[in-house]
């Protein structure tokens, strides 16, 4: 992250998911300073030391339940400790069940807080951090799954459309203040998240290269971004099937 | 949910029940809920000790992370499911190198204890196993232990080189060593004969760290036994570069099987030849050209077509002298089932430390072979026999399709071995030599 001078962290929330630990590698490759959330002190723990050897020069843990919505901003300011945030990662998320949360409502609101309220109050806290810096950049991990509502994953989807447009508009918001957002939509993603499923062929991503795909977001791209490319045609497609079409399917 | 397990012999390609823990915690689980279980890593195994038809696969290469790494004394600790390639990646830059390695990175630290790997310094070096300070094992009995080389009960022996039989390993220690480069100084000499081999291999052993050589095993008559000869040094100009594993080659798709015949190999193995002709003399070349060529295309196996190969990979006493080797070579280059690659080098005295270790102090030759079905196993038999009649043994990482005779004479530790078995573990290997 050489391209902000001073050495501020790199903040990864929802640090022990598959897909943030190797856009932590490539940041601990790059020497840069991290600063990890999440909630397993074991998971964070091994983490740490692996992101140490691989040439990061200062890792801090802090474990947190990240879906808990209240004092977020005070929390935020609490770990930065003064320091500056060169990067905010938000990678924490869950995919549900879909079934359960509509037979159940408070499983229905536990997956819309997870997946958009508590990262809504991240991202509008880390953006407030970056617009006083004038500098930085806030990265949202989202999905594709926001781009046409569908009976499978609709209340995961809606979330990640909301977030996807928060942190849209936080870009712009951002671009009058020397800083920035992107928020990511991947496609199929072969992690943790989608075990159980058969991810065989070319749309799905390894976690290795989705994480990577985050860091090279983070350095070069605003606003609100497909991962990897080729989802925008395929979401493109997938939008433009007629209504009465596309309800005869059983996605 | 399966996913598609084939060795890297591709004699089997199977759908089978897989796990992929992340964190040790998640394989604790798995080593106690599920089984009985075969933990795997990048599936290097040419045979078949890295599968288990039907049972569900621990795909260990999400434990991938360094737990401790000193960067002055080069003591390295790392989870299991760690490749070499990984971890060279975070030591050579602070100079230091692995003690040994195999012919690919592409393998984990836990394979490679499991198979108790050798490299290209053996005859110094002697084997990974020498080097591992310590390592945990989680057996499906809900026991942990932390095993050192000083470790009495038989489970450290036991388990290095133990085909993952004895537990899932959950990390591993090792002691680096340092280096003067990540490059290699490099001298390369052509032979006539396997009296010409010998000659070298022992004119090599106190000057040289790193030897091997290629027989070009098409040839017979007077040819018989021509190669290749490399051997090497370390470096010392302090420049430590670490590869790049982002622009291999892939192959993409299987060969058909007409590219495999008699006279592909040949030119195959001809411009193999020139290739190495070329380099006669003396030179510099990186670590990764130098100890993993094959690295550079990504699935080489796939060379072989759909119906994969075999690999034989025999060790014979130095006291029984080069004549197995000859006959050995004398018996492919009659058969004419060609071999892409044949290896041959020479094993130290240095003594492996597992109950099932591979080396001992004699030849080593390895031949691939494409798989035709029972004609290529007949010839096996007669391999066989010439490993028997000198008391040598069959590699089993190597291994689809060795007779159990030959197994037990060859690994006269097996009944030891099978004290500290976990039967919580299943691979087809063991249920081929031990059900």
């Amino acid at each position: 992250m050489t391209d902000h001078g001073t050495k501020g962290w790199a903040l990864i929330l929802g640090a022990a998911s598959a897909m943030a630990e190797h856009a932590g590698r490539v940041h601990a490759a790059r020497g840069d300073r991290l600063l990890l959330a999440g909630r397993s002190p074991e998971k964070l723990k091994a983490i740490e030391a692996d992101l140490l050897a691989r040439g990061a020069s200062e890792v801090k843990t802090v474990i947190a339940d990240l879906s808990e919505t209240s004092d977020i901003a005070g929390r935020l300011l609490d770990w930065l400790d003064g320091a500056s945030l060169e990067r905010c990662y938000i990678f924490f998320g869950v995919l549900g069940d879909q079934s359960q949360a509509e037979a159940d409502l408070a499983a229905a609101h536990d997956l819309m807080n997870v997946n958009y309220t508590a990262p809504s109050l991240w991202s509008l806290a880390a953006a407030n951090v970056l617009e006083k810096q004038r500098a930085g950049a806030l990265v949202a991990i989202t999905s594709v799954a926001g781009d046409r509502g569908r009976m499978s994953n609709a209340i995961y989807g809606s979330a990640k459309a909301g977030l996807s447009t928060l942190v849209q508009g936080i870009d712009h918001r951002l671009a009058k203040h020397g800083a920035k957002a992107v928020g990511i939509k991947f496609g199929f993603v072969i992690s943790p998240m989608t075990e159980g499923m058969n991810r065989s062929g070319f749309l799905w991503t390894p976690a290795e290269k989705a994480g990577q795909l985050c860091v090279a977001a983070g350095d070069k791209a605003r606003g609100l971004i497909y991962a990897p490319f080729f989802w925008r045609f395929i979401m493109l497609i997938i939008r433009l099937v007629p209504t009465f079409v596309f309800n005869k399917t059983k996605l | 949910m399966g996913s598609k397990i084939e060795p890297w012999g591709r004699l089997t390609q199977r759908d089978e029940p897989t796990l992929h823990p992340r964190f040790q915690s998640d394989v604790l689980r798995a080593v106690n809920d599920e089984g009985p279980l075969l933990p795997r890593g990048l599936g290097r195994s040419y045979g078949d000790v890295g599968t288990a038809a039907g049972q569900p696969h621990l795909q260990m290469t999400d434990l991938d992370r360094v737990i401790s790494f000193d960067r002055e004394t080069g003591r390295f600790r790392a989870e299991a499911g760690m490749s070499l390639s990984d971890m060279l990646k975070v030591v050579v830059p602070h100079g230091f190198f692995l003690p040994t390695t195999p012919g690919s990175r592409f393998v984990t630290l836990g394979g490679a204890v499991a198979n108790d790997v050798h490299g290209k310094n053996h005859h110094g070096a002697g084997t990974l196993g020498c080097h591992v300070t310590a390592l945990e094992l989680a057996r499906t009995d809900g026991t942990r232990h932390l095993l050192t080389p000083q470790d009495e009960s038989g489970l450290f022996a036991a388990t290095i080189g133990g085909l993952g039989l004895t537990g899932v390993i959950l990390w591993v220690e090792l002691q680096l060593v340092k280096v003067g480069s990540s490059w290699l100084d490099t001298e390369t000499l052509s032979f006539d004969n396997l009296n010409e081999f010998m000659d070298l291999a022992e004119s090599s052993d106190g000057l040289f760290e790193h030897t091997v050589s290629w027989i070009d095993c098409l040839a017979s008559g007077k040819n018989l036994g021509r190669g290749i000869f490399s051997r090497a040094n370390w470096s010392d100009d302090g420049q430590y570069k670490p590869h790049d594993d982002s622009s291999l080659l892939r192959m993409p798709i299987d060969l058909p099987g007409f590219a495999l015949n008699g006279l592909s190999v040949r030119m195959f193995n001809t411009a193999y030849h020139a290739g190495q002709m070329r380099k006669l003399g003396q030179g510099r070349e990186h670590y990764a050209p130098f100890f993993y060529p094959l690295d550079a295309i990504g699935q080489w196996n796939r060379m072989y077509g759909s119906k994969g190969f075999f690999q034989y990979q025999s060790v014979t006493p130095m006291a029984a002298g080069v004549e197995p080797v000859r006959e050995m070579l004398d018996l492919t280059s009659s058969s004419g089932q060609g071999s892409f690659l044949a290896v041959l080098k020479t094993f130290g005295n240095v003594s492996s430390p597992g109950l099932l270790s591979f080396p001992f102090e004699g030849l080593t030759l390895a031949l691939d072979f494409p798989n035709k079905g029972e004609q290529t196993l007949k010839l096996f038999d007669r391999l066989d026999s010439i490993v028997t009649a000198v008391g040598g043994r069959i590699y089993p990482a190597k291994d689809a399709r060795m007779p159990r005779a030959l197994f037990t004479q060859g690994y006269p530790d097996k009944e030891k071995f099978l004290t500290h078995r976990d039967p919580g573990i299943a691979s087809d290997f063991a249920e081929r030599m031990f059900e």
